[in-house]
């Protein structure tokens, strides 16, 4: 199960990296097909992952979730021509940053049963998917200048990130109560950068209350600090340490 | 009257908002470092409450714990801050409402000031449970056993512990290893008892006390015969109601923003296309 696990994510991030090349080279269709095998055999990789720990939740896989969802995202765009080869850089990259630092050899613990870790969990990484298809629309709209089409996408992509992300929040409160009796664990450091992240967010939507800053290029260099940010302090610290994957020796 | 007003007003500003937030979020990234190196210093929050907490460990170690004093008082200043910015524009909202051509778009429009003021019931809540909760850690049960707690007066029993072990080999490292714990308790005080089913996220109530399961032995069966138990937290939390009535609006409040959003854009779409129809019909 473990070396199926491992190809079918190796076989999605090539899928990746090859829709990026085909891209690059305008060929939309290619680059569509590609991405698609990618997503099946990312979503391949991760039913199996489930179903070997279910009901107990796997742990560190926001990495493997992440690209995944980001890529069913970037199917349509990709396809109607509305996309760009960086939906597909960014996709890589964070496949590619998965597959050379795993961090997915914890055994779950007996908490971790419960449909509101799962939730947690579920919500966390859509919302980390929609705050990473924000910031690449964000440096859509910088590269094109002002294009109100992505604009309104930016704005959308990170409403329904902040909305996912306030669910994760209350999911993971509410687990924690039903667990230790506090809807606060203070022992874990992602706790204080999540919520940065969710302030960093809130701020981000009253942005149409200060006219100096509520312009498309102020809001897209915030949104996609917002995405750098979100990568750097609650992505980061999960990965584990750098480890060639086996298939590739 | 002038002072009182300007101040008021100076306590709603958005710029206040973004300044207070900017604080926030820097200290939430200061307090990364303190969290991960030495959670032990903020563990204890959960036990003995936030006021304990403050005067022993807080003080004792206050190079780390800084952060946490400064995130408190941002959020005060934050709770003021959103109290008066909401209320100011709700009052304004209800005093236009005759604007508003249905009375759902009136409602969808309170959305962001449902948002705001269930965030400040969660703070409140979370202040009445930091301040006022009581926690009795430590407590072991043994079958057979009791315990007796002094506030509220009773008396908790572990009748019967169940634990499955895993057989299968689905689940990857798991064998022989603990799959589910079920624990029959039953609790009495001089009024009622209760007799309940414990397990890991499934708590007991027994008004104003849960008890939660912490932690069980023997984790993985075989071995020589060693002692069962259970590790209880029981908690009494009267700032539950509070924050999760706030979760649960603030929910609520996130749905009709997205919905009021839609309509929006619905409405954008439908106004885009008729401009359109409009520009081709002026060129025929």
């Amino acid at each position: 199960m473990s070396e199926f696990i491992q190809s079918s994510f190796l076989a999605a991030t090539l899928c990746y990296i090859t829709s990026l090349a085909f891209m690059l080279r305008r060929h939309i269709v290619g680059a569509t097909f590609l991405l698609s095998v990618g997503c099946f055999c990312n979503a391949l990789s991760l039913g199996v992952r489930y179903y070997t720990s279910f009901p107990l939740l796997p742990l560190y896989q926001g990495a493997y979730f992440v690209p995944c969802i980001l890529g069913v995202c970037c199917i349509k765009p990709v396809f109607s021509r509305s996309g760009h080869p960086v939906h597909l850089l960014t996709i890589s990259l964070l496949a590619v940053t998965a597959l050379f630092f795993p961090n997915d050899y914890y055994l779950p613990f007996l908490q971790f049963k419960t449909l509101f870790s799962h939730l947690f969990f579920l919500f966390g990484v859509v919302g980390k998917a929609m705050f990473f298809m924000s910031g690449i629309w964000a440096v859509m709209i910088l590269i094109k200048s002002d294009d109100s089409g992505n604009i309104k996408k930016m704005s959308t992509t990170t409403m329904w990130g902040f909305f996912f992300w306030t669910l994760s929040i209350f999911s993971g409160a509410m687990w924690s109560y039903l667990g230790w009796g506090s809807p606060v664990i203070w022992d874990d450091p992602l706790l204080s950068t999540t919520m940065a992240v969710w302030l960093y967010y809130t701020l981000f939507l009253h942005l149409h209350l200060i006219p100096a800053l509520y312009r498309p290029v102020p809001r897209s260099v915030l949104a996609l600090l917002g995405s750098v940010t979100m990568f750097v302090s609650t992505c980061v610290p999960e990965l584990g340490i750098f480890r060639c994957p086996g298939g590739l020796l | 009257m002038k002072i009182i007003h300007a101040i008021w007003f100076f306590c709603g500003h958005i710029h206040l908002t973004l300044v207070i937030i900017g604080l926030m979020m820097l200290d939430l990234f200061a307090g990364y470092h303190p969290l991960k190196h030495h959670p032990e210093f903020f563990a204890p929050i959960n036990d003995v409450g936030f006021y304990k907490w403050s005067m022993t460990y807080g003080v004792h170690y206050l190079k780390h714990t800084f952060w946490l004093f400064m995130l408190v008082g941002l959020l005060a200043s934050l709770s003021i801050n959103t109290f008066v910015c909401t209320t100011q524009r709700m009052t304004k909202l209800i005093r236009h409402r005759s604007a508003f051509s249905t009375r759902i778009q009136f409602v969808l429009r309170l959305s962001p000031h449902i948002i705001h003021y269930s965030m400040l019931l969660m703070f409140l809540g979370y202040l009445i449970s930091y301040l006022c909760a009581g926690t009795h850690m430590g407590k072991v049960l043994l079958p057979g056993t009791s315990i007796s707690l002094a506030t509220p007066a009773c008396t908790i029993t572990l009748e019967k512990l169940d634990i499955d072990y895993y057989r299968g080999d689905r689940i990857a490292n798991m064998a022989k290893r603990a799959i589910n714990v079920t624990a029959v308790i039953a609790i009495k005080n001089d009024h009622r008892q209760k007799r309940a089913v414990l397990g890991f996220n499934q708590p007991i109530y027994f008004s104003p006390i849960s008890i939660h399961l912490k932690d069980f032995a023997p984790k993985t069966s075989g071995g020589m015969g060693r002692r069962r138990f259970i590790h209880v937290i029981i908690k009494n939390d009267p700032g539950k109601y509070y924050y999760f009535a706030g979760m649960l609006f603030f929910t609520l409040g996130l749905f009709m923003y997205l919905w009021e959003k839609r309509v929006k854009n619905g409405e954008f779409k439908i106004k885009q296309t008729m401009t359109q129809g409009q520009g081709q019909e002026n060129r025929l």
